[in-house]
């Protein structure tokens, strides 16, 4: 199992005051992760949020080069080539760079430069046209690569600063703290994510076996729900005991009968099959 | 002198009583286990509509104890805290559902 980035999530909270209570070994490991909820957008309308600060500096960049490349090329070809010496002797720059372009692409490649320059600038034209494709492609691609990724990953820890995240009772709230976020308890999973999509909360701070339940529950919520790719730790989830409780009968404390059945259900096969019955993740009862 | 006499025996045998009570009381008490379970936890406990408990921790301790001499029954618990509270009394003996700790023993 992959190890986490930050451990969150120690939490001896019930045993640690009260000496006379054990826990077992734990049997199962669920990966904590920091949920959020998207406002819910079309693809269409992503896409034009990521791409638009950058096409409006693109269009004006490619605008600008083609106009004074065709116009250069107009003028070096404007007295030589044989059909241009017949046109107007100042048409508008706008008719002139369609005119090219017409000639020069729809027209069977009729158009070919005379002078020396013209041929230079017909090519520098056309790799500039070959490479604004390519920096076009590159831009669709990473808009497409950003719509997709940022939805399921969280950037950094420092996002939760100021903000407000919801955990359930028993979780260890210093890390949190000196995030500077402000954790909000609650009692369940579900009041949890009720509260995250409510937007009563920024984040949560689930664990992956809830989260999993909860889409199982809500599938319509996978499509604007955020998690973060990394895991931030883990809970360890123990059965809780008496320390002595069981010793008269069975000769030893109930807690250690647990502790050995959870050992030999782990190094048999045992704990696969009895994970595969509750979750999709039989993978977390196994380590 | 009689009177010690009798006090002495009153003792022994108050002390007797008191020593089988409670050996009496324990082996009663550790003869039925109840175990304290999140009503709405799964995949670590859930009692579903028809009453029927299930969950990775509920298959852990029942079939741990289905091995054992003793019976067990199962009380549910809608909240966290009030799950505690009973299992901190005394109330039940074991508690199961995505209670943590910490991994490294």
């Amino acid at each position: 199992m992959m190890m986490s980035n930050y451990l969150l999530v120690p939490s001896k909270e019930i045993t640690k005051n009260n000496h006379h209570l054990m826990a077992t070994s734990p049997y199962l490991l669920d990966e904590v992760k920091i949920v959020s909820i998207t406002k819910p957008t079309s693809w269409i309308v992503s896409m034009v949020t990521f791409f638009m600060p950058l096409s409006v500096s693109f269009v004006s960049a490619l605008s600008a080069l083609g106009i004074i490349l065709t116009y250069s090329l107009y003028l070096s070809e404007r007295y030589i080539h044989p059909r241009l010496k017949h046109a107007a002797p100042h048409p508008q720059t706008g008719v002139i760079s369609l005119r090219i372009i017409h000639y020069f692409f729809w027209q069977n490649h009729r158009f070919r430069p005379y002078s020396r320059s013209g041929q230079w600038i017909a090519k520098v034209w056309m790799i500039t046209l070959i490479l604004v494709a390519f920096i076009f492609c590159c831009m669709v691609s990473v808009s497409l690569y950003h719509f997709h990724h940022s939805r399921d990953d969280l950037g950094d820890l420092s996002e939760l600063q100021g903000q407000s995240v919801g955990i359930l009772y028993g979780r260890d709230q210093k890390y949190l703290q000196k995030l500077k976020a402000q954790p909000v308890v609650y009692q369940e999973a579900g009041a949890l994510f009720h509260a995250l999509a409510a937007h009563d909360v920024s984040y949560a701070l689930v664990g992956r076996s809830a989260l999993e339940r909860y889409v199982l529950q809500d599938p319509a919520s996978s499509s604007h729900i955020r998690v973060s790719q990394r895991h931030f730790g883990y809970d360890a989830w123990v059965v809780l005991g008496h320390k002595n409780y069981g010793q008269a009968r069975l000769g030893q404390p109930l807690i250690e009968v647990l502790d050995a059945f959870i050992d030999h259900v782990q190094s048999s096969n045992l704990a696969h099959d009895i994970c595969a019955r509750h979750t999709k993740i039989p993978s977390l009862c196994i380590f | 002198m009689m009177v010690l006499r009798f006090f002495l025996r009153m003792g022994i045998h108050l002390l007797f009583l008191c020593f089988g009570s409670h050996a009496a009381f324990a082996a009663d008490h550790d003869d039925h286990v109840r175990i304290g379970m999140l009503t709405n936890d799964a995949p670590a406990s859930d009692l579903m509509q028809s009453g029927y408990a299930s969950g990775i921790g509920i298959d852990i301790v029942s079939q741990a104890l289905d091995q054992q001499p003793i019976s067990y029954e199962l009380v549910p618990f809608s909240d966290r805290v009030s799950a505690v509270a009973a299992f901190i009394n005394d109330d039940v003996q074991l508690l199961v559902g995505s209670f943590k700790r910490d991994h490294q023993k």
